[in-house]
């Protein structure tokens, strides 16, 4: 399968978020890629790849195949406002993640998923084939995001020395708030950063609060 | 990123994409090759035969990566990180 040519380092880091990408999301899609990035974990995302060359399962394939994490929110999975139709784009990911971890061989049946939604349970109305899997519930709050993140990932990585919640939730706004300034002297706003540039700025940002870490790039 | 032309085309592309990547920050991989020979008269000895105009016959490939990922460059990232932090540090004293 493509991607199991990934470094087994990399690959054990790596956690590949399926979310949306529209505006009303980016506070929480923000707050997922701090939390896994502060956390020693490296993010991953559909939009960090631009080939038109290649097809979006593919690049969905790929990407999952080197990812031992796994992030899906299907709290928009609700009726699209434009052409009335549901948003299936979460829910399939998630199954070819699951699929992956099912029929896929050596390390990707070591794979974790955290499935995150709006309101307890209700994916269970919409997708009741994943009905027992555990889910966290997340009222679109940022701060509620970071906590069932960071708390998943101590768990699933069985992580001993992480930052607590709460701590990592100041950091986060604190983030936020040298954010407007350091895209400014990147002649960008917020909104123009790339995913890769935000991911690449959060690095940054944590060693220079903290030099005594080393900053990694996967 | 797939340049193709003929043999001089593919190169002069090369050249120019090199320049850009340099312009930008970027790491372009130092190995670039010429990749393969799309309808060579050999494959197409007919239509090579009837024809005057030169077939695409090189591609050159050659792989860009940002340096450490980012586009924006990691001195450029770094002082505008550093930058941030001490505007709030000096906001707040």
């Amino acid at each position: 399968m493509a991607g199991g040519t990934t470094p087994r380092l990399e690959y054990d880091r790596s956690v590949f978020i399926n979310c949306p990408f529209d505006p009303a999301y980016q506070p929480l899609f923000a707050a997922v890629i701090f939390t896994i990035q502060y956390s020693g974990f490296f993010a991953r995302s559909a939009l960090e790849v631009s080939d038109g060359s290649r097809t979006r399962l593919a690049t969905l394939c790929e990407l999952i195949a080197g990812c031992r994490y796994g992030i899906h929110d299907l709290s928009r999975t609700s009726l699209d406002q434009t052409h009335g139709l549901p948003r299936m784009n979460m829910p399939f990911e998630l199954g070819l993640f699951l699929g992956c971890q099912r029929y896929g061989s050596g390390r990707h049946q070591r794979k974790a998923s955290l499935i995150l939604d709006s309101e307890p349970y209700r994916y269970q109305k919409f997708l009741s084939d994943i009905a027992g899997q555990d889910s966290l519930a997340h009222g679109d709050d940022p701060k509620t995001v970071i906590l069932h993140v960071r708390n998943w990932l101590r768990t699933a990585a069985k992580l001993t020395h992480l930052a607590g919640g709460e701590a990592m939730w100041a950091e986060f706004q604190l983030f936020q708030r040298d954010l407007p300034t350091i895209a400014r002297s990147l002649q960008l706003t917020p909104a123009e950063l790339t995913f890769v540039d935000y991911r690449h700025i959060i690095g940054t940002w944590q060693q220079q609060r903290d030099p005594s870490r080393t900053l990694e790039r996967l | 990123m797939l340049i193709m032309g003929n043999g001089e085309i593919a190169m002069d592309g090369m050249s120019r994409v090199m320049q850009t990547c340099t312009a930008l920050d970027w790491h372009p991989r130092a190995d670039f090759s010429i990749v393969s020979a799309m309808k060579t008269s050999k494959q197409k000895p007919a239509r090579a035969a009837t024809s005057s105009r030169t077939e695409p016959t090189q591609a050159a490939r050659i792989l860009i990566l940002p340096k450490k990922g980012s586009p924006l460059g990691e001195a450029r990232i770094r002082a505008a990180v550093k930058h941030a932090i001490a505007e709030r540090e000096r906001q707040s004293a």
